[in-house]
């Protein structure tokens, strides 16, 4: 369960809420009311102070909308040697470890993250020279670039109306980066540190992104169930593609193909049964969707990654993996995983291809995609704060989030004492010792 | 009815549903939410010539609601929870056959837990929007976020089945009588 399948149970829990009946009429009689007692009585119904405060408050938005955090392919966009995880976490810095000894360096200062499941709320650039991190602050979201050979970080770029910022995206040209928030979907200029709005998706924001390979499209998932397409050296829309009628979830994850051919959105449904989910393919050279691609593992589907090769996309779902023939857009096998691991909450594909990894409660499961091979169980020490999992370009390393608790007597749950990451050598598929960062970790990019 | 009525009632009749809701995830039942919300309609008619300003309405009514809810909450006998469905939270494994809803979870949770819950990932406020609603850090409203979520994952079930005998375990680790990971 991440923040978007949190969001589908919150929305089927109040699904059934009854008519307000006369709430709007028995406030306004009762007000009467209370107005005029307060009148005589003569007390003050907030004081000056309060008022002060409250209008120094951002406005909010005025309704719902989803987080789309899901697990991204590392595949094809890190650099192909690095030798630093950049880790940002909740106390507003970005540890800096060194794969090669996994010790932690100087924290670097940056405006404070948040937490969510990844979306790639860092990115670092093809030559891993700079990595992007994505702030949330109450000037909006910031952009903070890092140099990766003096670990030091440049002034934020402050995106003025992108609160809540969701999905982050570094354009292949490298010049460019897209963000998308409740506030709308946003291009950010990485050469003079501006950004502007691009267009807005519906009342509850602009959700997840994808770009085609060659960076000319951006299509960017829309809170009324509909995709919107962009064009980039114009920043304009150019169609809004509607999820077919028979799809019954809310599309929570996108991704496009290495040929640029097929994007494929993930349709989530909580709490149904298996064949209920469903993966929407799109045909990229008209727009148009085609017959949705039926999801038969238990659980609300979310996770989404693309083999290098784009011959198989891979849906995660809360009690399975499914892999999906790109060529002939049908689902060719069902993954089961292990029941003693739990419901899968991510998934990472190694660069390689080769392996998939889905983080559990009880550890991070490797899967073969050749065979579909499911092998032992990861077993990961302090596997208490799932907020992040991210595999090196080089495949051989992941870095999973993990937290030290300890549960005093008398207490129900345990305290969290300090958190960090825990280092995974996919080789030998054995976790090394905790790396204490002292606070949640958010997202890791791999610098230089 | 005057035009600051008029004004008010538009606002009302605007504002009242998302109250309401979030005042039901907040408590657990309709009736509960329904008071919240009219108590915070009520409040606000009472000062809404000096808070008719467009920018700050929205998130008065949401601190409002918050306070009041807060408020309510305290004075509730310690082990009375707020909803109407579960009489107790989870202080052990749920039996297999019980099928954990968001709304028992979420009453597992400690009002102010629940209250940062709500306003993050219903009502899609910032962390720096939702430290100002509940007078906190913004540190403070992150901790909690990811605190939380890690219990309500342990509790929660999104597969159609029954829980798996590691979600019970694992929640079995957080019960009283065992220590956290070593």
């Amino acid at each position: 369960m991440n923040e978007t399948s949190l969001r589908a149970q919150l929305e089927l829990a109040v699904s059934a809420e009854p008519p307000l009946g006369l709430l709007v009429g028995n406030s306004l009689r009762a007000g009467r009311k209370h107005r005029r007692r307060r009148r005589t009585a003569g007390a003050a119904s907030l004081s000056a102070a309060a008022i002060v405060l409250l209008g120094a408050v951002p406005a909010l938005t005025t309704g719902p909308g989803h987080q789309a955090g899901r697990s991204r392919s590392a595949a094809g966009r890190h650099p192909a040697a690095a030798s630093t995880a950049y880790v940002a976490t909740s106390k507003g810095t970005v540890v800096p470890i060194r794969l090669a000894t996994n010790t932690p360096g100087a924290p670097i200062r940056v405006p404070e993250g948040m937490p969510g499941p990844f979306i790639t709320k860092s990115a670092a650039s093809a030559d891993g020279r700079t990595v992007y991190e994505v702030g949330d602050t109450s000037g909006g979201a910031t952009v903070t670039s890092i140099d990766t050979a003096t670990n030091t970080a440049a002034r934020p770029i402050t995106i003025k109306g992108a609160y809540g910022p969701l999905a982050f995206m570094l354009a292949p040209d490298g010049k460019t980066a897209y963000l998308s928030s409740p506030g709308g979907l946003f291009q950010v200029s990485l050469a003079t540190s501006t950004a502007r709005r691009v267009t807005g998706c519906s009342w509850s924001g602009c959700q997840a992104i994808a770009l085609t390979p060659n960076g000319r499209a951006l299509y960017v998932i829309s809170g009324d169930k509909s995709v919107i397409v962009v064009r980039t050296a114009t920043n304009t829309v150019l169609s809004r593609i509607k999820l077919p009628a028979n799809s019954p979830g809310s599309p929570l994850n996108i991704g496009i193909t290495p040929n640029g051919k097929t994007a494929y959105v993930v349709d989530a449904v909580a709490g149904a049964k298996p064949g209920t989910n469903s993966v929407v393919p799109i045909n990229l050279a008209t727009n148009t969707p085609l017959p949705p691609i039926k999801i038969w593992a238990p659980g609300l589907a979310d996770g989404l990654v693309i083999a290098p090769g784009g011959r198989t996309a891979y849906v995660l779902s809360s009690r399975g993996v499914t892999a999906i023939d790109t060529a002939t857009n049908q689902a060719e096998a069902t993954i089961s995983l292990p029941e003693a691991a739990g419901n899968a909450y991510y998934m990472v594909l190694a660069p390689d291809g080769k392996t998939l990894y889905v983080l559990t409660p009880r550890g991070i499961v490797p899967i073969r995609t050749a065979s579909g091979t499911v092998l032992p169980t990861i077993e990961v020490p302090h596997l208490t704060t799932f907020t992040v999992i991210a595999i090196s370009p080089d495949s051989r390393r992941i870095y999973v989030g993990a937290a030290i608790s300890h549960r005093a007597s008398g207490r129900r749950w345990p305290k969290i004492v300090t958190a960090g990451v825990v280092p995974v050598n996919t080789a030998t598929r054995t976790a090394g010792r905790f790396i204490n960062l002292g606070g949640d970790p958010f997202s890791i990019a791999f610098g230089q | 009815m005057t035009t600051a009525e008029d004004e008010f009632v538009e606002f009302a009749e605007a504002a009242a549903p998302r109250l309401r809701r979030t005042a039901f995830l907040l408590c657990g039942d309709w009736h509960t939410a329904e008071d919240l919300a009219q108590t915070t309609l009520v409040k606000m008619f009472a000062s809404w010539r000096r808070i008719r300003r467009r920018d700050a309405v929205n998130a008065y009514a949401m601190r409002t609601l918050l306070n009041t809810y807060l408020a309510g909450s305290r004075k509730k006998r310690p082990g009375e929870v707020l909803t109407a469905r579960l009489p107790d939270p989870p202080s052990e494994v749920p039996s297999p056959e019980l099928r954990i809803t968001v709304l028992e979870a979420l009453a597992t949770l400690s009002p102010k837990s629940r209250a940062v819950v709500v306003l993050r990932y219903w009502d899609d406020l910032s962390i720096e929007q939702t430290a100002a609603l509940l007078g906190c850090t913004p540190g403070n409203v992150k901790s909690q976020s990811a605190r939380a979520l890690d219990k309500l994952r342990l509790l929660l079930d999104d597969a159609a089945g029954e829980p798996s005998p590691a979600r019970l375990a694992a929640a079995n680790q957080m019960t009283p009588g065992r220590t956290g990971h070593e």
